[in-house]
């Protein structure tokens, strides 16, 4: 791999590609580099990573215009780096990466987009570590890239409408689901849908999966809790209870499901790990998921000739982030000296499209954001960080001790330090410091991320491989 | 359990802790394992618990195997290769 380039840009999801085919097009010497072995993001997962979708007609918009950006990219001629790891972002914008060969390197490019796309959070509960316990996300890319359910029959519960999308699917392909257990209740959730004015499609779309639903006949429950995941080796069952409005257990609600499988699905994260390990300013907005990249109007990071877009800057869909990738291609273009004809019509146009798909993010994040009181009554053996099987009482008494910043519960009952560094419950662990210490949510720190940002073998570091 | 009307690709065999059995070459290596009744992976880190999958999309590293001698893989990044053997640290079947 040659070792500079006029623009790196770390992920192949509608972001990074909307933002490869705008650079392509002037003929820059770009790199894009993504850890999945195909191209194009979670939501154009499809059989075999081919270049184009699966065959016939696509009718869902979004995927549509995914599939001709796909094969506009390719058409420039730019090379997309599947199966490659990014390592780090170091000072004169050099980027360590890893090959699939696990062959690692230095790229150094003019400019970097970082383009990270977003990964699921998680609301612990007794037993959730339990083989048979996966993701929404989990269960959609088995069927949309294996052709696969996770089980014969699937319960699944969390909160957002991901959770009704994913029971459409599996009762789809001849699945059964044996209930959508939504952690929101029917009111709350008509209160934000009244603030979607200007995403009619998106509602059409939202009651056309709950008629289809009601047709199957699945059961949705409202206001339903998951208590407990239980099982010798694997998933066995799973107990479910109504919550009161202010999130009391109500007793004698309980219901127990006999089932192997349970996907679960609460809201996304951003992937800042790459932009705060570079040290790019951060902010905590619980409306856009949680921990974001600080960016201006043209998308650009508090780090000369860094640039982020899509889900880093804030969860909103694929809408938001094709937007943002082109919002970021323009500017990275007038940065490098070569402004595309009319970019400030453009960029005008694109501000006003965004601001709409951000509204639709505040949505689908206040519908997927725990209540605060979600801490209080879990119990003590619930693991909270599954790396280093550390349990919320280690957590309560590391607190009790003094260590309540994510950085001294780390070094007190390592919280976060195991394989996956920290994504999984430091989002939970947010929650936890708020909830358990009183504090403002915008001050507690953000996690501290230090390279590699992904595990790598040290042979490989050594050059050894 | 697989979807009868999505087509599948061409057949391909792996060895899993030396039981032969068949996948799809589009298949990740979890989605092979999983079709091949695999759910439960390994032990957590202080053995208290078993794992398997979580994420699907390589970022909670619960689904680490060996794949052709080299430990720690994460299944759900890796696509099947015909031949390819995998070792699981604590199969349930």
């Amino acid at each position: 791999m040659s070792r500079t380039c006029d623009v790196a840009i770390v992920g192949a999801g509608f972001a990074g590609l909307a933002a490869a085919d705008v650079l392509a097009r002037s003929g820059l010497d770009i790199r894009v580099f993504d850890e999945n072995p195909h191209v194009g993001g979670q939501l154009l997962r499809r059989p075999g990573g081919t270049s184009h979708g699966p065959g016939g007609f696509e009718f869902d918009g979004i995927k549509r215009s995914g599939y001709r950006l796909l094969a506009r990219v390719a058409r420039h001629g730019v090379k997309v780096n599947g199966g490659t790891q990014v390592l780090g972002l170091f000072p004169g914008n050099t980027l360590l990466v890893e090959e699939g060969d696990g062959k690692v390197s230095e790229v150094s490019a003019r400019c970097v987009l970082c383009a990270a796309g977003a990964r699921e959070t998680y609301l612990p509960f007794k037993g959730w570590t339990l083989p048979g316990v996966i993701s929404t996300g989990a269960a959609q890319i088995l069927i949309k890239s294996s052709g696969m359910l996770p089980a014969k029959e699937t319960l699944i519960g969390g909160r957002g409408p991901l959770l009704f999308v994913l029971a459409r699917e599996i009762s789809r392909h001849g699945g059964k689901v044996l209930a959508v257990l939504d952690h929101a209740g029917v009111s709350e959730k008509i209160t934000l849908i009244r603030l979607l004015p200007r995403n009619l499609a998106k509602l059409l779309d939202g009651a056309w999966i709950m008629a289809l639903l009601a047709l199957s006949g699945i059961r949705v429950r409202s206001r339903m809790r998951i208590l407990e995941a239980s099982g010798k080796t694997r998933l066995e069952s799973v107990v479910a209870a109504r919550a009161a409005g202010n999130g009391e257990i109500l007793s004698g609600t309980e219901i127990r499901y006999q089932t192997e499988s349970l996907a679960v699905g609460f809201g996304f994260a951003p992937n800042i790990e790459l932009l705060l390990q570079a040290g790019c300013a951060a902010e905590h907005v619980p409306e856009r998921g949680g921990w974001v990249v600080r960016t201006g109007e043209f998308l650009e990071t508090s780090l000369e000739n860094v640039f982020a877009a899509g889900e880093v800057t804030g969860i909103a869909g694929a809408r938001k982030s094709m937007i943002e990738g082109r919002i970021a291609g323009l500017a990275i273009l007038e940065r490098l000296g070569r402004p595309a004809p009319g970019t400030p019509q453009l960029l005008q146009g694109l501000a006003r499209e965004r601001r709409d798909q951000l509204r639709y993010g505040t949505v689908l994040n206040r519908m997927c954001r725990l209540p605060g009181d979600w801490v209080r009554g879990m119990p003590e053996e619930t693991i909270i960080c599954r790396c280093e099987d550390v349990r919320i009482a280690d957590i309560r008494k590391a607190l009790a001790d003094g260590f309540v910043t994510p950085g001294a519960l780390r070094k007190a009952c390592r919280c976060g330090l195991g394989n996956c560094q920290g994504r999984i419950c430091s989002p939970i662990l947010h929650d936890i410091l708020a909830a358990e210490t009183k504090s403002e949510p915008d001050r507690i720190s953000a996690p501290s991320v230090r390279p590699p940002i992904k595990a790598v073998r040290l042979g490989a570091l050594a050059g050894n491989e | 359990m697989r979807i009868e009307t999505i087509p599948k690709g061409e057949q391909v065999t792996l060895f899993v802790n030396g039981k032969t059995i068949t996948a799809y070459r589009s298949d990740t290596v979890h989605a092979a394992l999983l079709a091949a009744g695999f759910r439960v992976l390994r032990k957590s880190k202080t053995g208290a618990e078993f794992r398997g999958f979580l994420c699907g999309m390589g970022v909670c590293y619960e689904c680490l195997v060996t794949i052709n001698g080299l430990a720690g893989q994460r299944a759900c990044m890796r696509l099947v290769e015909d031949g390819m053997e995998v070792r699981i640290d604590e199969p349930d079947l």
